[in-house]
Formats: structure tokens, C-alpha cells, sequence
């Protein structure tokens, strides 16, 4: 037979965080993934928005040391550039829900709604009804960041949100149980907490610091430590994490959270870890992808470049 | 967990290698071809200069066949004249006669201002012929002087009986006055003959006649 079989291809996982640009090239070897290269910047950007011209220099900079020609880019973006959204639907087939959804966000959105791009899956069903996850962003920041990756001759294949690229890098490390576990993401000006149950996505929860946000202007926040989140952001971090916890187990009937795993540059502090456990009254540990993925690189670190390599690995290929 | 926000008209379109295959695959068979021509090629090739050089090789040994009839009729020709010459070597050695005590007689008898224009003997003619010329002045006493050398010379008298005037007169050559002489040899008789004729003579001599 003529053409060419790609067992292994290589792929460029892209994780556009709040704060940071990672890129991890992978190679996929049936269900194992390869870390070949890594790259990670900081770059600065208001909540939602892409500095377009920031990237562009970022990205050249980042070609000179990580391949950007891969036969497949993969990318996640944080949830303040792709907003997650959750509906309580009736049971619906697959040729059903994006219509549903299409719907759901025009109720929601309004007119704007016609230029959303969205996709969506069902997480949970409970009896006559199921609950859907369906991320989205607006088409005009989609071309926007699209064409900052195109013009640096990395054209992306697929784009998806932090939250399936944390349930991706999950159920790829083995961290997925039979009962909920949570995953939180701290960064110094924005924090997300997800819901992980039965290798689905099915919840998730942006967590602002008070200040960064025109939305949520307060110019009496303290400033940052130097050794970490100040005491004032992770009261706020603990809070939230409780109403998200609560709202699980008590609107949505689920069983309980019992794990909590952390994720992020300042996930590895031990104080934060105690302090979590502490407050949270749940076992708190760093996300640690053991041996599930081979690191070639030498510097692979789970709760900072994870994100970009779930992205690149994307989901796994049973039946879900 | 997979999802795609992209919607499929917004995905990039990267060129796949398999359209190509065929393409790569009649490249590779016409490389392959090209290869097999030229092989056979460069072996025809040099199968032509092998068979153009025995070709060479024949025409140049046939152009040598064809001389052979006329290197033989001219070896033929050279033997003959080879044999020719034998024979008269063979004739002349088998005869027993030696002109050079003769010639060289000749040659040492001759005057300074004659000049000799043929010297003819005829063993078996028993008589010999010498032509000559010199100036009109001194051509007389000279010719009689050259006469009485030969005739006193004992090289000359061992094969030759007498030297004899037989004209010395007037002439021109290439336009200038000269006189011309011819002197008649005569070779001695065999022996036995010489002492018949000899004893003859004598014997008239004798007879007072």
C-alpha cells in the first residue's frame, strides 16, 4: 500500500496560561508520551486579553529553541480567553447538543452569541436530565490568537480549554478514581479549581485575585509576597474552593471530593500544600505524573509544563 | 476527554505526503529505468569499441593481404634478378676470369689529360674496346704514350695480348674541338690455343714469311 504510516507522530503541545507561554514537543508512542522539548516564557497580559504583538515576539524567540513545525499543534488556553460554560439539559443525542448548546449560549451571550465559537460534551447524566460542558470563545480572539501563530509559521490544528487539558493530564497519570477529585491551579493573579469524575471534565471555577480584574477592581489589596500568594489571596482561594466543593456535592448530588492536587509554579510549596489540607479538610498533593510520562529533556516538571504536554497528547483513545 | 473549539473550515490544511507517493514512486521507477538504460548503454557501448577496434585490427591486416601479390610479384622480380646475378657471378667465376688486374692497369697507365669514356671487354669475343678523348694538341703523343704503357705493363699483358690504335682523329664535344681515340685489346688466347698459334707464328717466322 502507497503512503506513508505514522505510528509515532511528533506533535507541539501550547499552554497559553494567565502569566506564561509553554510549549512541550512530544512524540506518541501508542498510549506513552515522549517529552523531546520543552519552552516556557513569561509574558504579561490583562485577564482575556492577547497581546498580540508580545506573543509574536515571544514566539520567534521560542522558535530559535524548540521546533515549531510539528505535524500536529495542539493548543489550550486558560479559561479568561475560552470561558467554560455548564447546562442542565434533557437527554439529548450527540446530533442534538450542539444545536442545544448553540441555543443555551444565545440565551446566555445574546447577539454576540453568533460569533462564539463553542464546543460541547455531556459530563454527567443523572436520571432524565445530563449536565454539558461546553467551552467557547469569541471568533474574532480566536483569529487573533490563531494569526499570532500562523504568522510565526505554527499553525494550530486543534484548540480546547485548561480544563480538558487538566482531566487529559489526569487520567494520563493515573490520578482518576472512581470517586471526584479536584485539581486547582494557582497562579499569582489567577486561580481555577476543576472537578475531574469518571475521566470527564465537570466542573471548573476561575478563582480572580482581588485587583487583577477590571471586573473586580479593588485597590486595597496587598501587595505580593515575595515568597508566594499573600495570606489575604489564599483565604480567598480557600473560600472559593469551599462554595465550588459544596456546590458539587450538594447542588449537583455527587459524591464527595476526597483528593485535591495542585497545580502551577507555586503549587510545590510545602506550606501551601499543609495550608490547603488544613483548611480544606481534604489530602492535598502535588500533581505528579510518575512514570506515565518520559521526560527527555531533564527539566520536565509535571505542575509547570504538564498542561502544555496534556495538550499535545491530547485524550486518550478508549471509549469514553 | 477531546474537544476542539477550531471549527473544521478554520483548521489549517497540512499538505499530506500520500498524494505524492505515486509520484515519488514513478520517480523512483523512472530513476530505477534510467539507471537500467544506462547500464545497458555503457555495456552496448563498449561491446561497439570492442568490435570497432577487431573491425580496425581486420581491415588493416586485410589491406596488408592485399599488398602480399604485389610484395611477391616484387620479391618475385628481386629473386629472379638475384638469380640472374648469381648466375652471371657463377659464369664469371666458373670462367676463371678476373678483369681487375686489367682495370686497375688501365687506370694507372692513363695519362693526366685523357679522359675515358668507355671501357668495354668481351672475354668470350676475345677482344676489348677502350673510347677516349683529350685535347687536340698533346691527344696524339699521349694516346701512343698510354699505348706503349699498356702494352709494357705486366699486369695488363698477363690477360690481354695487345692494345691497339684504332683511330685518334678530330671531333667536338658538347661544342668544343677535341680528338676522340678508340684502342682495340685483344685478350690472349687459352693456353694451349696461344702456344698453337705461337709455335705457328714461329714456325712462319721460320719459314721466313
Amino acid at each position: 500500500m502507497l503512503g506513508r504510516t505514522k505510528k509515532s507522530p511528533k506533535v507541539l503541545g501550547i499552554h497559553v496560561g494567565h502569566n506564561a507561554l509553554t510549549m512541550a514537543n512530544v512524540l506518541l508512542k501508542d498510549d506513552v508520551v515522549e517529552v523531546l522539548e520543552l519552552f516556557r516564557h513569561s509574558f504579561s497580559r490583562e485577564p482575556g486579553g492577547w497581546p498580540a504583538e508580545e506573543v509574536s515576539v515571544l514566539l520567534r524567540k521560542a522558535r530559535k529553541k524548540i521546533n515549531l513545525k510539528s505535524e500536529v499543534t495542539r493548543l489550550t488556553v486558560s479559561s479568561d480567553l475560552a470561558p467554560s460554560n455548564y447546562f442542565i439539559m434533557p437527554p439529548l443525542d450527540e446530533s442534538q447538543l450542539d444545536n442545544a448548546v448553540r441555543l443555551k449560549l444565545e440565551n446566555k451571550l445574546g447577539d454576540s452569541a453568533g460569533e462564539i465559537c463553542h464546543q460541547a460534551v455531556i459530563s454527567e447524566r443523572h436520571g432524565e436530565r445530563c449536565r454539558v460542558f461546553a467551552c467557547s470563545i469569541s471568533a474574532q480572539k480566536q483569529r487573533l490568537i490563531l494569526d499570532s501563530f500562523m504568522d510565526s509559521n505554527c499553525p494550530v490544528d486543534a484548540m480546547e480549554v485548561e480544563g480538558v487539558s487538566v482531566t487529559n493530564l489526569m487520567v494520563r497519570a493515573g490520578l482518576d478514581q472512581t470517586y471526584p477529585v479536584a485539581v486547582m491551579q494557582i497562579a499569582p493573579e489567577w486561580s481555577e479549581m476543576y472537578i475531574v469524575a469518571r475521566k470527564k471534565l465537570t466542573l471548573s471555577r476561575p478563582i480572580l485575585k482581588l485587583g487583577t480584574s477590571h471586573l473586580t477592581a479593588d485597590e486595597d489589596e496587598e501587595p505580593e509576597q515575595a515568597d508566594g500568594p499573600s495570606e489575604r489571596y489564599l483565604d480567598r482561594i480557600v473560600r472559593e474552593a469551599n462554595k465550588t466543593l459544596d456546590y458539587f456535592e450538594i447542588e449537583l448530588l455527587s459524591p464527595a471530593v476526597r483528593r485535591l492536587f495542585l497545580l502551577g509554579e507555586s503549587a510545590d510549596r510545602s506550606e501551601l500544600t499543609d495550608f490547603l489540607a488544613r483548611r480544606l479538610e481534604l489530602e492535598v498533593n502535588v500533581l505528579d505524573t510518575n512514570d506515565a510520562i518520559e521526560d527527555h529533556t531533564g527539566k520536565f516538571e509535571p505542575t509547570v509544563h504538564g498542561l502544555a504536554v496534556a495538550a499535545a497528547a491530547g485524550g486518550l483513545t478508549y471509549a469514553d | 476527554m477531546r474537544i476542539n473549539l477550531i471549527p473544521p473550515e478554520a483548521r489549517p490544511t497540512r499538505s499530506s505526503p500520500t498524494p505524492y507517493m505515486p509520484l515519488l514512486g514513478l520517480l523512483a521507477i523512472s530513476v530505477i529505468w534510467l539507471i537500467t538504460q544506462f547500464a545497458t548503454a555503457s555495456v552496448v557501448q563498449r561491446e561497439y569499441e570492442k568490435h570497432r577496434q577487431e573491425h580496425i585490427q581486420l581491415r588493416q591486416e586485410l589491406g596488408e593481404y592485399r599488398e602480399l601479390p604485389g610484395r611477391l610479384a616484387q620479391a618475385e622480380n628481386e629473386r629472379d634478378s638475384m638469380y640472374e646475378k648469381a648466375a652471371a657471378i657463377t659464369a664469371i667465376t666458373q670462367s676463371g676470369v678476373v678483369f681487375t688486374p686489367v682495370l686497375k692497369s688501365i687506370a694507372e697507365s692513363l695519362p693526366e689529360n685523357l679522359r675515358l669514356t668507355t671501357v668495354s671487354l668481351d672475354y668470350s669475343a676475345r677482344t676489348g674496346k677502350i673510347l677516349g678523348y683529350g685535347d687536340e694538341e698533346r691527344t696524339d703523343l699521349e694516346v701512343a704514350s698510354f699505348l706503349r704503357a699498356l702494352n709494357m705493363d705486366e699486369g695488363f699483358r698477363q690477360m690481354l695480348r695487345s692494345a691497339e690504335l684504332e683511330y685518334c682523329h678530330h671531333a667536338e664535344l658538347d661544342g668544343y674541338p677535341v680528338k676522340q681515340f678508340s684502342i682495340i685489346l685483344r685478350f690472349r688466347e687459352p693456353p694451349l690455343a696461344e702456344l698453337i698459334e705461337e709455335d705457328f707464328v714461329l714456325e712462319e717466322g721460320d719459314d721466313g714469311t
